[in-house]
């Protein structure tokens, strides 16, 4: 290889690696809940309700619906996570088995990384008003 | 124009010499190895290793002083040390609340290295410690990712949204 020939290798595969994220540590879904949920959802998914929603009791529920399993990857802080759809969708999973008790759905299928993908595109705006249209829509059915 | 200098005249010799013995093209060629080289770095296999979770008081006593802000745990605190405000690394001072709300990242522990889980909890209800103050920034992002930063006030949850000191609890091993 000519000089100059080297150069332009070395220069393209130099800016293609730089141009490349960062890889993210692969960590379990465990230690993801702690990194990017636990914050505000706290170790056992009782948050602080009026300031942050509990995870425990609610989600299971949510499982039911198709627009429930939307609701969950549109969230703002799962759309926007720096996690790949992979890891996201291990994530949401894992979360969703830890805090649903009894409340699972028999059914309940793991989260797909395009489900995370599609829903990322779309990162819900009106977070309180989708949450209280859905769980009117579980009361509802609760009652038929 | 002033009169070179003895130094000018160094200088001036050895750019010449290099740029007589070196092309922009070879420049280049080395600049992109390098590129290429520094950025497979964190490629490279490395040994994780796969310790059970921490005992606290196991990874204190080998892992240097809890109240300096060099301090393995403190690698992403923003404030002032409740280990020097009459606390501890992991426990509020008396007469403060800790936030249950809180900005979690991993630090790396030089005795086993480890990288572990770490909870940054505000301890809320008084005024400022102005003891110990850190502000260290290790994976720590900008306020537009509010969940991954550290300036913050992160008295959310509690009695009082006046911040004291802070605390680096270890939550686990992250693997």
């Amino acid at each position: 290889m000519t000089r100059p020939a080297r150069a332009a290798v070395a220069l393209a595969l130099g800016a293609a690696l730089l141009a490349t994220p960062p890889l993210a540590r692969a960590y379990s879904p465990e230690v993801n809940y702690a990194l990017h949920c636990q914050g505000c959802h706290l170790a056992d998914g009782r948050a602080t309700p009026g300031l942050v929603p509990p995870l425990d009791g609610t989600l299971g529920r949510m499982m039911r619906l198709r627009a429930g399993r939307a609701y969950v990857v549109r969230l703002p802080n799962v759309a926007a996570t720096h996690l790949d759809d992979a890891d996201t969708a291990a994530l949401v999973t894992w979360v969703v088995r830890r805090f649903a008790g009894g409340e699972l759905p028999e059914d309940f299928v793991p989260f797909t990384p395009q489900e995370v993908a599609a829903g990322r595109r779309a990162p819900l705006v009106d977070v309180e008003g989708a949450r209280r249209a859905l769980l009117e829509q579980l009361d509802g059915q609760a009652l038929e | 124009m002033s009169p070179r200098t003895p130094l000018d005249r160094v200088v001036e010799k050895l750019a010449r010499g290099l740029a007589r013995s070196t092309s922009r093209r070879s420049a280049l060629a080395r600049l992109g190895a390098w590129l290429v080289g520094a950025a497979g770095l964190p490629l490279l296999p490395v040994a994780r290793g796969h310790a059970a979770l921490p005992d606290d008081a196991l990874i204190e006593g080998d892992a240097g002083d809890p109240t300096s802000c060099g301090y393995w745990r403190n690698c992403a605190i923003d404030g002032f040390l409740c280990a020097c405000c009459g606390g501890t690394e992991s426990a509020c001072p008396p007469g403060t609340e800790m936030s249950p709300i809180t900005w979690i990242g991993t630090c790396r522990n030089p005795a086993d290295g480890n990288d572990y889980v770490v909870s940054y909890n505000d301890c809320c209800g008084s005024t400022l410690c102005m003891r110990c103050q850190c502000m260290r920034t290790e994976g720590e992002k900008p306020p537009y990712v509010l969940w991954k930063n550290n300036s913050l006030l992160w008295c959310f949850g509690t009695k009082s949204r006046a911040v004291h000191c802070s605390v680096s609890i270890v939550l686990g091993v992250a693997k």
